[in-house]
């Protein structure tokens, strides 16, 4: 995968385990205390990153191991990239696999871009791009959504 | 990530920030889910909170290159935070600075340990803080 040219805002290095995946979810949140994100878009950056870490803690490391889990993120004006590596063999298809399979074509809906790969330090490599500017639609669907409510809130008598 | 010459632990966070708006945040936000997790009183989480806002406010002059590494730890009922990749003497420097009027020292008040730790291998000076909640 393409290095990133910049140093990242933040890199969070934890052990794979599911109670850690609250934490990450706990740290983006800062993004609506700094920047002002709005709140729809936060939340499916934080699903995301979510199913992203999830697929680190079920399938990266056997069962009998806890291996690392990290989470870069990189904001600017208008976009956010978040890459969660582990250090497992690599994203391979699961006969015995427990989950539904949902999980990356979850990602890919919600991201701008979304990328899997393998660092040339060995990692295996999610990347996800957001938009942090609420796209044209989402601005049309909320001015609907203010209309709605205020036909269906009648003044009384 | 961060060059540390403790043996690693298992549970050990490590946290890198670049020196921005964003740095504070992240840090409490980390901190105090960690706190949480492992059964911290609420009072004492408050005064971790404070610790944080002092380092988020006074460790980005001191930072080597623009970015703060932070390695947390909690056992026995206390967190260990060391924050790393500070100036020559960037380290005692920044506790000095950790002055709020009519407060004091918010850095020695609010912990149970301070201090300074140069590392074996040479690499830039850490300051590691304990914080007991048990």
């Amino acid at each position: 995968m393409t290095p990133a040219t910049t140093q990242p805002d933040m890199e969070l290095a934890l052990p794979a385990r599911a109670e850690n995946i609250a934490l990450v979810r706990h740290a983006l949140g800062a993004l609506g205390e700094a920047r002002a994100v709005d709140e729809q878009i936060l939340s499916d950056i934080r699903l995301a990153v979510t199913e992203a870490c999830t697929n680190v803690v079920v399938h990266a490391y056997p069962a009998d191991r806890v291996g690392p889990l990290e989470v870069l993120a990189s904001v600017t004006d208008d976009e956010l990239t978040v890459l969660v590596r582990d250090c497992g063999p690599g994203i391979t298809p699961r006969s015995d696999s427990p989950g539904l399979g949902l999980g990356l074509p979850l990602i890919a809906s919600l991201a701008e871009s979304l990328q899997l790969g393998h660092a040339e330090s060995g990692h295996t490599e999610v990347s996800m791009t957001f938009s942090l500017v609420p796209s044209s639609d989402y601005v049309e669907e909320l001015a609907a959504r203010d209309g709605e409510s205020t036909l269906e809130d009648p003044t009384p008598p | 990530m961060q060059g540390q010459d403790d043996p690693p632990t298992d549970d050990a966070v490590s946290l890198r920030l670049a020196t921005g708006s964003l740095a504070g945040p992240i840090l409490g936000r980390v901190v105090s889910m960690i706190l949480a997790r492992a059964g911290c009183p609420v009072d004492r989480l408050d005064d971790a909170m404070v610790v944080c806002e002092a380092l988020s406010a006074y460790a980005p002059a001191h930072a080597k290159d623009g970015h703060l590494d932070y390695r947390l730890v909690t056992r026995d009922g206390s967190i260990e935070l060391r924050l790393g990749e500070l100036t020559d003497r960037g380290a005692r420097e920044l506790v000095r600075d950790a002055v709020v009027p009519g407060v004091g020292n918010v850095l020695e008040q609010m912990t149970d340990e301070l201090r300074v730790v140069a590392p074996k291998d040479g690499s830039s000076e850490q300051l590691m803080l304990a914080l007991s909640f048990g």
